[in-house]
């Protein structure tokens, strides 16, 4: 049995006026993304209140941290950069009926072929540095993600096993390069790359860490929109994610479409590497991402892999870490304590949802 | 026997003051011979739109094989799962030694001793055979006393001639050394009654003829067998009684050496045949060659469903029959022609000239509609509304083309395809998911008939609809056919296809076993072409 539904097991208990009344609210995904969200805090707060630290002071503490600083607020929007892309890259696959479980190798190997643009072809133009690093992001996240697409197309390998494992492959590919040929000679012995030149580097806005690069996600986000809602592109895909069979005895090139929407999920990812590199860290090195391919594809479940509702649960997610950070700070908590609200928000959600579709 | 005893409580003992109270149906015949073990008194199971069965009288007694004939359709599965519990019939009583079955429970079937080896096996292929015979038992405890049990197996499988090694794993089995397995378990938990639905049809003809005698020696041992077959021969080989079921009803049942081959054929095709009345419109002219099968293959070779050798020719303005019992390889024509099979060897072709590419977009664009058998698997997107669905059955036919997907085109075009169609149809806004096994059919039908093609292949196109339904369907494929369309009509209803088709296809094997013209064609000849008791002259 679900574990939601064993803790919904008293709602038949209720008057039927009530329970009428809760229908309704759990009917509409918003109200029910809210009540999950909710329901997260709650726990949390019972966790924060066995382990000795007083609820009501941390979520206080972690409200003015995070919504109420326009530093807090700034991180958020540093945080949620890389997260729609690596959501999206999740998300535009779905369509199709495929896992991406790749968005954290598929960055890496963005950041990997953009910063061989900005370390080899230095040009010193801004509006042509900028956007050849996106173009060298996009297509090395998107070959990496074409191999796993075709290993599905000719040989049936599952996608997310083939996803999964090749991020480690891509994580220590990078190592390779900053480890060896392109460590920075005046580095100390630091794995890091020569910093990048100023032309490859996102301006930053109003003296935070929120960089030019949020027009990526921005862009992103709009064409997904169109394309899925709008074009007959968007349809098929619909088609051959919801039956394959069916999109094939209507005469769609289910396997074109398969493979290229994993490219394009891959391509995104590796959008989000190129931002990391040029708007956050301004060379490459190891770690450059804290789970945001992984933390992408929470967000795009979270969201049921709805562009528009994307932005939401990016936003939530980003919350969650800075919060996290936050109350590390101020309260003396783990770190992990965002990794724990994320991981409560995400089963309180998305069991509901599912308790929707069984019970409602 | 205390495994019995434990359900006890669970039974309603009831007997039956008048056992003769269904005597009044002329057919029904009660066979001699031991005490009855199975008893069906009046069993009636209506689905949506169809009853499946009607009324259905069956007794079989001890030691006794019984042959439970009929095409597909004939309300045959439905039957043995309301035997067997799966399903509670909407009336009349079915009782085991003397004991009702509650309606509905597998489990007091069980209890009751009857066991059923159904098509698609029940097993575990990464545990061995006897692990598998061991999670089917009851039994405190649920200790694998290994050893012993492999014992009992072997005892069991020697008995009965069930070749069997209960150490091997059930992946490394043949499909009909699984069905042995299947069966012992059954042995193994105390079964009285087995009963077999299609046993034969996984079965290569050698292993046909070995179950035939594990079937006698069951017999002999005093087990009752209740075999379901729409394979007139296997009924004629094996069974003491033979009971024929007609669209869900009791047309005959009778011992063995009442019948032949013919008049068991003509129970269950219809001896009403000479009164259908062929459909004809004198002023509609037959035109061109629309679509050609020259000499096609296709399929895995001599595989289950595949076309070998397959020639035919629809012109403009005829409906082609095709008749056959399933699995024929009737999907194949339609794989075939989408491209979705590849083909071995042979052409397909369309108004005089040869598929190229073979592939669905192309027969699309050249003017095939396919109204599939599966809709929910093969034509809609379930989780698409109905709208929605009508565009995509529109897509590859040079409309709807383009990169925007306008949605007034997307409304437009669903209410084109509703008053161009004579049945009323789920909202728009409806996901197919949701709708009934019926309305599913009538937007598949509503989109394919919609489009206006010159060739269409329709498989089972009143399936799920209730009668008058179906009957505007039928008119409406008449009108399209004065209109000249072509049509291949690929039904499971002999009389559908004689009262439309101009022409009947009878294939047997994936090989075309006979054709006629509808007008006048007699049915036993067809029932025997379809289940390979004859070639056409």
């Amino acid at each position: 049995m679900n574990p939601m539904n064993r803790l919904l097991r008293f709602y038949p208990a209720l008057p039927p006026s009530l329970q009428r009344l809760g229908d309704d609210f759990l009917r509409q995904s918003a109200s029910r993304a809210a009540f999950g969200v909710a329901l997260a805090l709650a726990v949390f707060a019972i966790l924060l209140l066995v382990s000795g630290h007083d609820p009501a002071d941390a979520l206080l503490e972690a409200w003015k941290g995070v919504i109420g600083s326009s530093f807090g607020l700034s991180e958020v929007g540093v945080t949620m950069i890389p997260l729609v892309l690596t959501a999206l890259a999740t998300a535009i696959p779905t369509r199709v009926g495929l896992v991406n479980v790749g968005g954290e190798g598929q960055l890496y190997i963005g950041a990997l072929t953009a910063t061989g643009v900005a370390l080899f072809f230095p040009t010193g133009h801004i509006w042509l540095m900028l956007p050849v690093m996106a173009l060298a992001g996009c297509a090395g996240g998107g070959l990496w993600a074409a191999t796993a697409a075709l290993l599905r197309h000719w040989r049936g390998v599952n996608e997310v096993i083939s996803t999964l494992l090749a991020n480690y492959i891509a994580i220590l590919l990078v190592n390779v390069f900053v480890f060896g040929p392109w460590k920075n000679p005046q580095g100390l012995g630091y794995p890091y790359t020569t910093p990048f030149e100023v032309a490859a580097i996102f301006p930053a806005i109003a003296e935070t860490r929120f960089h030019w690069g949020f027009l990526a996600p921005v862009i992103s986000l709009f064409v997904c929109y169109v394309i899925f809602n709008h074009t007959l592109w968007g349809f098929k895909m619909r088609a051959v994610g919801g039956n394959p069979s069916a999109a094939r005895r209507r005469g769609i090139a289910v396997n074109k479409y398969v493979i290229a929407a994993m490219i394009a999920g891959g391509g995104l990812a590796g959008i989000a590497g190129m931002v990391e590199v040029s708007g956050i860290h301004h060379d490459l090195r190891p770690g450059i991402s804290d789970n945001l391919g992984y933390l992408g594809l929470l967000a795009s479940w979270l969201a049921g892999h709805n562009p528009v509702v994307i932005i939401a649960a990016c936003f939530l997610i980003a919350v969650f870490l800075v919060a996290g950070d936050v109350l590390q700070l101020s309260v003396g908590l783990p770190s992990a304590a965002g990794l724990v609200l994320i991981g409560l928000a995400l089963f309180f959600v998305l069991g509901l949802r599912r308790v929707e579709r069984q019970a409602l | 026997m205390q495994g019995q005893l434990l359900w006890l409580p669970w039974l309603v003992v009831e007997t039956f003051s008048d056992p003769q109270n269904s005597a009044g149906r002329g057919h029904f015949h009660e066979p001699d011979g031991g005490a009855p073990l199975l008893e069906l008194r009046g069993i009636t199971k209506t689905f949506p739109g169809v009853v499946a069965n009607d009324r259905i009288d069956l007794v079989v007694r001890r030691g006794e094989v019984h042959a439970v004939l009929g095409e597909n359709g004939s309300g045959k599965s439905t039957l043995m799962k309301v035997i067997y519990g799966y399903h509670a019939p909407d009336a009349g009583t079915v009782s085991i030694s003397g004991l009702a079955v509650r309606p509905g429970s597998p489990a007091d079937a069980r209890g009751l001793g009857v066991g059923m080896v159904f098509q698609d096996f029940s097993l575990i292929s990464a545990l061995s055979v006897a692990e598998n015979v061991a999670l089917f038992l009851p039994g405190p405890g649920r200790l694998l006393r290994r050893r012993e049990l492999v014992r009992r197996i072997e005892r069991f499988a020697d008995e009965y001639g069930l070749e069997i090694d209960p150490r091997r794993r059930v992946e490394d089995l043949s499909l009909g050394e699984r069905q042995r397995v299947e069966l012992i378990k059954l042995l193994l938990a105390e079964a009285q009654l087995l009963i077999f639905d299609e046993p034969t049809s996984v079965l290569a003809l050698h292993e046909v003829d070995a179950l035939f005698r594990v079937f006698a020696t069951l017999k002999e041992n005093g087990y009752s067998i209740l075999f379901i077959t729409h394979k007139v021969r296997e009924a004629l080989a094996v069974a003491d009684n033979v009971t024929v079921l007609r669209r869900g009803r009791v047309e005959v049942s009778a011992p063995r050496s009442d019948f032949g081959a013919e008049s068991l054929v003509s129970a269950m095709v219809g001896a009403d045949a000479s009164e259908r009345t062929h459909k004809e419109d004198p002023s509609r002219a037959i035109g061109e060659t629309a679509l050609e099968f020259r000499g096609v293959s296709a399929g895995r070779q001599f595989g289950y469903g595949s076309l070998d050798e397959v020639s035919f020719v629809v012109r403009q303005g005829e409906i082609l029959g095709v008749a056959g019992v399933a699995g024929s390889g009737q999907r194949a024509l339609g794989e075939t022609l989408l491209g979705l099979e590849p083909v071995r060897s042979g052409s397909i072709l369309l108004f005089g000239e040869a598929l190229e590419r073979h592939t669905a977009s192309e027969a699309l664009k050249r003017g095939v509609s396919v109204v599939s058998e599966d809709p929910l698997a093969d034509a809609m997107v379930p989780e698409m509304r109905v709208d929605e669905n009508l565009l995509l059955a529109g897509l590859s036919r040079g409309r709807h083309e383009g990169f925007w997907l306008d949605h007034k085109s997307v409304t437009g075009n669903a209410e084109a395809m509703r008053a161009g169609f004579p049945l009323s149809l789920a909202g728009s806004g409806a996901r197919v998911r949701r709708l009934s096994g019926g309305n599913i059919q009538r937007v598949l039908l509503a989109g394919e008939l919609g489009q206006g093609t010159p060739v269409l292949l329709a498989y089972y196109p009143t399936r799920g609809l209730d009668v008058l339904s179906a009957e505007s369907i039928r008119n409406l494929l008449l009108e399209r056919r004065s209109a000249g369309v072509a049509t291949v009509l690929v039904s499971e209803d002999l009389d559908e296809l004689l009262a439309l088709s101009d022409r009947l296809l009878v294939i047997y094997r994936g090989r075309v076993a006979g054709e006629f013209a509808a007008k006048g064609a007699s049915a036993q000849e067809i029932g025997l072409l379809m289940t390979g008791h004859a070639q056409s002259s």
